[in-house]
């Protein structure tokens, strides 16, 4: 839990009850909160210190679970559901986690993510590179006549355009505005053509004060790779803040600049339900310029490494939460932006891949019925030379 | 447990045939190709772009990949037909996010891309300094057609910077501005241009060979239309000459040469390019008259020609004279040319290859390339000139005694791309008897003198009469012109093999001029350890392979390179003699 954070109340099976809220959470201003999703073990509730001025919290369940939706867990319903503003009934499966934030505001405004580190997620939409190409600032850049190395490279999707330090690897300070009205929250992290070493210490502190005088949140960045960094949130960040600072100490590099080439952060699309059916497909390939030799072996100059996914989904629900998740991938990034595809949050480097679609999906549909009686098969391939 | 580097190339800061030769070892390097082009001020960061076929970094700069390279190739020519061939680079850059908008006609920055300069490089992974070290175009937009756009992409056409060498000379013309009185069959034609010594070696009967121009034959007063009391106003050149004799120029007149009684010869300007002669002066007889004007009269004088390198510090030399006239016509610098200009201009060993001892000569009546003339001039005493890998100005010979028995570098099979290595016997430059024509006289308008036949009577037994006249118009001096042909029909006569192969980016450092061992043993071609001379050499960035053309010795023993195999003809010890 981050610094400023305090617990304000439970909510949890099989105590739903008053007694465990404390009294000025479950009154005043409603605010809607639409659950539609399966597999809530419990809920815990969460508000920032900020908060204290909140009127109130109310919780609705305004959707009446179909059958269909809870198949093979359990409802969480009424009478666990004893509040009057508990109505109606929640699905529930073992080991998923429903964060409550609270925000400050005219209101209390309830954020509820369906979150986990487990299933494959994509970051299309970068919400650090906020709303300009010019959001970040350096404490130190490598100086270029045609200004090669500016910090806003790493809002570029090409790894090979880069950002470098001024021959310098300490005390580098990185700075990130998202802009006016745009908050960036972090579950997932990466960096792309990076050279730091395993021993820089590196942290991504979140603000929303832009001296950062007063600091949000601090996700360390622990470098584990010696090109490729990828960080993934055991919990659901519960705040998202306009100002972010990476700051960076690597005095044992060997080289005499410090490096990134693509750096973002933010919240991925996360599949919550549905994914991939086993096996992922994964292939990486080594581009090289070729010369069959009279010695019968060949002469290489190399390229470049690219990596290649293809995952297989099967029985995705049409309109569910996890179909509709996959519609907005497709929609930001088509096949024409690059995204951040962690198949396996667990072990996020053994499939990360930053990449395009090689084509919009091809659906099978199997038909059966209305509604959510739908059922697609479809594959995702993706390739980083695209 | 340690273990070698087997990617020496991801550390490496040296493009050298060391690390060549390692990598090549692995099997793998990392050698790209970028390219620099000039473009309007204020669409980009810089006036550059910096483009390439793929995203990189290379030292303080990002290499936009916006292109794939066209083959790069430079040559030295052929023995006995000197010309250098310039790539002519065609870059199609792709626009399809329009980023080149800015520059593009109707763009805001939009200026024509003509004559704006290209450089393309090629080097070793970030390393800045291989790059430099490795430019393999250097030019600029052409004029013509240099320029095109489709919806995707833009197209420059580029022409190499020594293109201008190839500026044609004299570049001056005789006009009526500057002579009011000139005659029609002179106006308009270039002005002569001289160097070295006309004073020797000349046409028996006049003793005079270099034409002069009438300058004033539309003077009433002079030509006899009114009277012939005016001067024979005559222009000899547009340079200034070291030497004119007043004792010795020569009018012809019905085939017949009188000389002009020097007290006639008048007004001989400062730069002795220009002078009269004065009519019916009572000093110049003609068949028993006095001298006077008539149109179809010709004069012809002795002169030694420009002044080369300071005052006469090296004018009849025909290395200096081909500096010269690339200096002076195709725009080089002094900085252009390599330090071997000065070591084969002072070459004084062997007699044959003297070139010290050698003296050439030219009179340049009609426009011609510049570097054509040079080439052709260094090719009579067996000297090459070509553009080499640092963008200079280089010169080589075809002596026995420079060529290199035992090169360092050796290809082998894993160097060469597959069913890529062929040989042949140049079809032109096979022949194993000659003779000589030489000494060019501007008067008579050929080669004065020609050699006796000479031959390999070895290799003419050993296949056919191959019978071939060459020509050296700049040499004057007879013995000369005999070495020089004999040592060309030693090199030619032998059965020598042109060797065209693609190789591995192994031998990247090499350059024309450079010597390899090939030791490739391929089915019917079999090398061991023959020494080989480049000739031609190409850049394919696909595949970063190289594409050569070599001359093989494996027929031509010289030095210590004496395989002994049968059938040899040909080679430095060649006898040659009069066939």
């Amino acid at each position: 839990m981050a610094i400023g954070e305090v617990i304000l109340g439970y909510l949890e099976d099989p105590y739903l009850e008053g007694g465990y809220l404390l009294g000025d959470v479950n009154s005043g201003l409603p605010v809607q909160l639409d659950v539609f999703q399966t597999g809530i073990m419990s809920v815990e509730l969460f508000a920032l210190s900020e908060a204290q001025g909140a009127m109130g919290v109310q919780l609705i369940v305004s959707e009446t679970l179909g059958y269909t939706q809870c198949e093979g867990e359990g409802y969480l319903e009424q009478p666990y559901l004893e509040n009057a503003y508990l109505a109606n009934h929640l699905c529930v499966g073992l080991g998923i986690e429903l964060d409550v934030i609270i925000r400050r505001g005219l209101g209390i405004e309830l954020l509820v993510r369906n979150y986990n580190d487990k299933l494959c997620r994509v970051m299309c939409d970068i919400e650090s590179r906020g709303d300009s190409l010019t959001n970040w600032t350096a404490s130190s850049t490598l100086t270029s006549a045609t200004d090669s190395f500016n910090i806003n490279n790493v809002d570029n999707d090409l790894e090979e355009r880069v950002w470098r330090s001024n021959n310098v690897l300490t005390g580098i300070i990185l700075d990130n505005d998202a802009g006016a009205g745009n908050t960036v929250t972090v579950d997932t992290i990466f960096m792309r053509a990076h050279n730091f070493t395993t021993s820089a210490s590196i942290n991504l502190l979140l603000s929303d004060d832009p001296t950062f005088t007063v600091i949000g949140q601090t996700i360390p960045i622990s470098i584990t790779d010696s090109e490729e960094f990828y960080y993934i949130a055991e919990d659901a960040p519960l705040s998202g803040y306009r100002y972010s600072r990476t700051t960076i100490e690597d005095p044992t590099n060997s080289n005499s600049y410090l490096q990134i080439g693509v750096y973002g952060y933010g919240q991925s699309e996360v599949f919550e339900d549905k994914c991939f059916v086993l096996p992922i497909e994964s292939e990486d390939t080594e581009y090289a310029d070729v010369i069959r030799t009279e010695a019968y072996t060949n002469k290489m100059n190399f390229r470049a490494r690219r990596r290649k996914l293809r995952m297989n989904f099967k029985n995705f629900v049409y309109d569910s939460q996890d179909w509709k998740r996959l519609q907005r991938i497709i929609d930001c990034a088509g096949i024409t932006q690059k995204a951040l595809w962690i198949p396996t949050p667990q072990q996020p480097y053994r499939y990360a891949s930053w990449a395009k679609l090689t084509k919009l999906p091809r659906y099978r549909n199997n038909d059966i019925g209305s509604g959510n009686q739908s059922y697609i098969d479809f594959s995702l391939e993706t390739d980083e030379v695209l | 447990m340690g273990s070698s580097d087997r990617r020496p190339y991801e550390t490496a800061t040296v493009l050298d045939q060391a690390l060549l030769d390692e990598c090549s070892g692995n099997e793998v390097c990392d050698l790209r190709m970028l390219v620099l082009i000039s473009v309007p001020t204020g669409a980009f960061v810089t006036d550059t772009l910096y483009l390439s076929d793929r995203n990189m970094v290379v030292g303080e700069n990002f290499y936009d990949a916006r292109l794939v390279f066209p083959p790069i190739k430079r040559n030295v020519g052929e023995i006995l037909t000197p010309q250098i061939t310039f790539s002519t680079v065609s870059l199609v850059l792709s626009n399809v996010d329009g980023l080149f908008n800015p520059i593009m006609p109707s763009g805001q920055y939009y200026k024509s891309f003509v004559n704006q300069r290209v450089i393309i490089k090629l080097g070793l992974g970030e390393v800045q300094s291989t790059y430099d070290a490795n430019v393999i175009f250097d030019g600029f937009v052409t004029e013509v057609g240099g320029f095109q756009r489709g919806t995707k992409s833009f197209t420059l056409i580029c022409r190499d910077k020594f293109d201008d060498l190839k500026a044609k000379f004299p570049n001056t013309f005789f006009t009526s501005a500057e002579y009011p009185n000139i005659g029609d069959n002179v106006s308009g034609k270039p002005k002569p241009y001289i160097l070295g010594d006309w004073t020797t070696n000349l046409e028996i009967a006049k003793d005079a060979s270099i034409p002069t121009f009438i300058v004033n034959g539309a003077d009433a007063n002079m030509n006899g239309e009114i009277g012939s009391t005016n001067n024979v106003q005559l222009v000899i050149s547009e340079n200034t000459n070291r030497v004119f004799d007043t004792t010795h120029v020569v009018i012809q007149r019905s085939d017949i040469a009188y000389v002009i009684n020097a007290a006639d010869v008048v007004n001989v300007n400062g730069n002795k390019n220009y002078f009269e002669i004065v009519q019916n002066s009572g000093s110049t007889l003609i068949e028993g008259v006095n001298f006077i004007f008539k149109q179809s009269d010709k004069f012809f004088v002795k002169i030694e020609g420009a002044s080369i390198d300071g005052p006469n510090t090296y004018p009849d030399n025909p290395v200096e004279q081909a500096r010269f006239i690339l200096e002076t016509f195709g725009g080089a610098a002094p900085g252009d040319f390599t330090a071997n200009w000065d070591t084969l201009r002072d070459k004084a060993a062997p007699a044959q290859s003297a070139i010290v001892n050698i003296p050439s000569r030219i009179w340049v009546g009609k426009p011609v390339p510049a570097l054509d003339t040079a080439l052709s001039i260094l090719e009579q005493i067996r000297c090459e000139g070509y553009i080499n890998r640092s963008q200079e100005i280089d010169i080589q010979t075809m002596h026995w005694e420079d060529f290199d028995p035992s090169p360092s570098l050796v290809v082998r099979q894993d160097d060469i791309e597959l069913n890529s290595f062929k040989m042949q016997i140049p079809d032109r430059n096979n022949i194993n008897k000659a003779q000589g024509f030489f000494n060019f006289l501007p008067d008579i308008k050929e080669e004065y003198q020609a050699t006796v036949l000479r031959q390999n009577a070895a290799a003419v037994a050993a296949q056919k009469e191959i019978i071939k006249g060459l020509v050296f118009p700049n040499l004057y001096v007879q013995t000369d012109v005999i070495n020089q042909l004999d040592e060309y029909l030693k090199l030619i006569s032998g059965g020598r093999e042109d060797i065209t192969v693609n190789q591995s980016w192994r031998v990247l450092t090499l350059d024309l001029g450079d010597w390899v061992k090939m030791d490739a043993k391929i089915q019917s071609t079999q090398f061991d350890g023959v020494p080989c001379w480049i000739r031609s050499i190409g850049f394919n960035s696909v595949g970063m392979k190289i594409s050569l053309t070599y001359f093989s010795f494996q027929l031509l023993p010289f030095q210590t390179w004496n395989p002994g195999y049968s059938g040899i003809v040909g080679g430095q010890s060649a006898s040659i003699t009069d066939g």
